[in-house]
């Protein structure tokens, strides 16, 4: 090899190298490597099966409905089993027209609770009063089900629900309100 | 003679000081929606905002017609944009009396539902502070609770007695209505169900009748 090619060898090399870096820097290229990790998923969570009773409000007086469920014993998790399962109640009893779903569920360690639901619980044409029993079911039922809280924050797609007439911007007190038929 | 001639003026100015506000009162109706909020669609194709500036001009000139001394105020002109917060705003500048108006879509029994504000059944009212105490926004509504609960207590009682078994009225409930947050003035939201558009005037009629009740509370209340 004359001293000429060593040094265009030389060149071609520390170039490429130069842009293998700029691409993985840049994540143009990725490189996939096996990966240890001592970390094993839980596979089961422990839960209680408990008989849980869902109220609604219909046709101008509670009802309540008593429903095996299977309640994680982790708080959040089980107000989010109770939440999607009293969703499931109001659609089979024509007091929502669509199927909503709990996606999640949190509780702080100050008692709050946040539910983020993947679309609005209410139609546009409800009135301000089928709203606010249908809030004050699912708040009744949470708290049947043992779970004590604070308050609760209803949200959508983890933003606050957005109404016109109800105020979702602060928690809801689980203290039934004054209400007289 | 001139007995019965101030017999007819005693008797006249009785009548006239029952509607008669000593000092000057403002009672600001604020109809639901806005120019970038529709509402809900009713009676087919009308817009909830539309009928309820309707509904809150025929009652805003009843009222001024009935009451001396009273001055009704729109929280928004037609084609006007104002947030809640922005009505409230405007309403503690200037209003004695907050009244909110929605309409929804009848669907059984013509129905008239009343709500005054509140965020935490057990929460307290508390004592009138001074107007320079910065007041957080929900706590704003508590001194004037009692009163708010007064008036539409007095309002519903008064729409029974007028509507008797023709309408479905329910109890003033307190609950955290919307367009009643951060209002410092006694407020309460009315909410009544329409079929037909043309039903505007004699909701006017029957909501102007029962809130000379609630009127007739602070008229009172300012003696």
């Amino acid at each position: 090899m004359t001293l000429a090619q060593r040094w265009l060898t030389l060149i071609a090399a520390l170039a490429m190298s130069a842009g293998f870096v700029y691409f993985l820097v840049h994540t143009n290229i990725l490189i996939i490597a096996p990966y240890h990790s001592s970390y094993t998923p839980a596979l089961v969570t422990a839960a209680t099966k408990k008989n849980s009773t869902l109220f609604f409000y219909k046709q101008d007086a509670w009802h309540q409905e008593v429903v095996p469920l299977l309640l994680p014993d982790q708080q959040a998790d089980a107000l989010s089993c109770i939440a999607n399962r009293w969703l499931v109640l109001a659609t089979e009893e024509e007091l929502m027209n669509k199927k909503v779903r709990v996606e999640h569920a949190f509780i702080t360690q100050y008692g709050s609770g946040y539910l983020s639901c993947d679309q609005c619980l209410f139609e546009s044409a409800q009135s301000t009063r089928e709203k606010f029993f249908l809030i004050q079911g699912l708040i009744r039922s949470i708290k049947a089900a043992g779970i004590s809280l604070k308050g609760i924050y209803f949200l959508v797609q983890n933003k606050p629900m957005a109404d016109y007439h109800l105020d979702f911007s602060v928690p809801w007190s689980c203290e039934p309100y004054n209400v007289n038929n | 003679m001139p007995l019965i001639f101030l017999l007819l003026l005693l008797i006249v100015q009785t009548s006239l000081s029952s509607n008669t506000f000593k000092q000057p009162f403002t009672i600001m109706l604020d109809g639901a929606g806005d120019a970038h909020h529709a509402g809900r669609t009713l009676a087919g194709d009308y817009l909830e905002r539309g009928l309820t500036m309707q509904l809150a001009q025929g009652i805003k000139h009843k009222l001024e017609q009935t009451y001396d001394g009273l001055r009704v105020v729109l929280a928004r002109t037609p084609g006007e944009s104002a947030t809640h917060i922005q009505r409230a705003t405007f309403a503690n500048r200037i209003a004695d009396l907050y009244i909110s108006i929605s309409l929804y879509p009848q669907t059984t029994k013509p129905t008239i539902d009343c709500y005054y504000f509140c965020l935490e059944p057990r929460a307290l009212p508390i004592a009138p502070t001074n107007n320079l105490q910065l007041t957080p926004l929900t706590q704003v509504h508590l001194p004037t609770t009692p009163a708010s609960q007064a008036s539409a207590q007095a309002f519903y009682t008064e729409l029974k007695n007028i509507v008797t078994n023709t309408m479905i009225v329910h109890m003033p409930t307190g609950i955290p209505c919307a367009p009643l947050k951060g209002i410092a003035c006694p407020a309460f939201a009315l909410e009544a169900s329409i079929k037909h558009a043309h039903d505007i005037p004699m909701l006017v009629n029957i909501l102007s009748s029962a809130l000379t009740k609630s009127i007739d509370y602070h008229i009172r209340n300012q003696s």
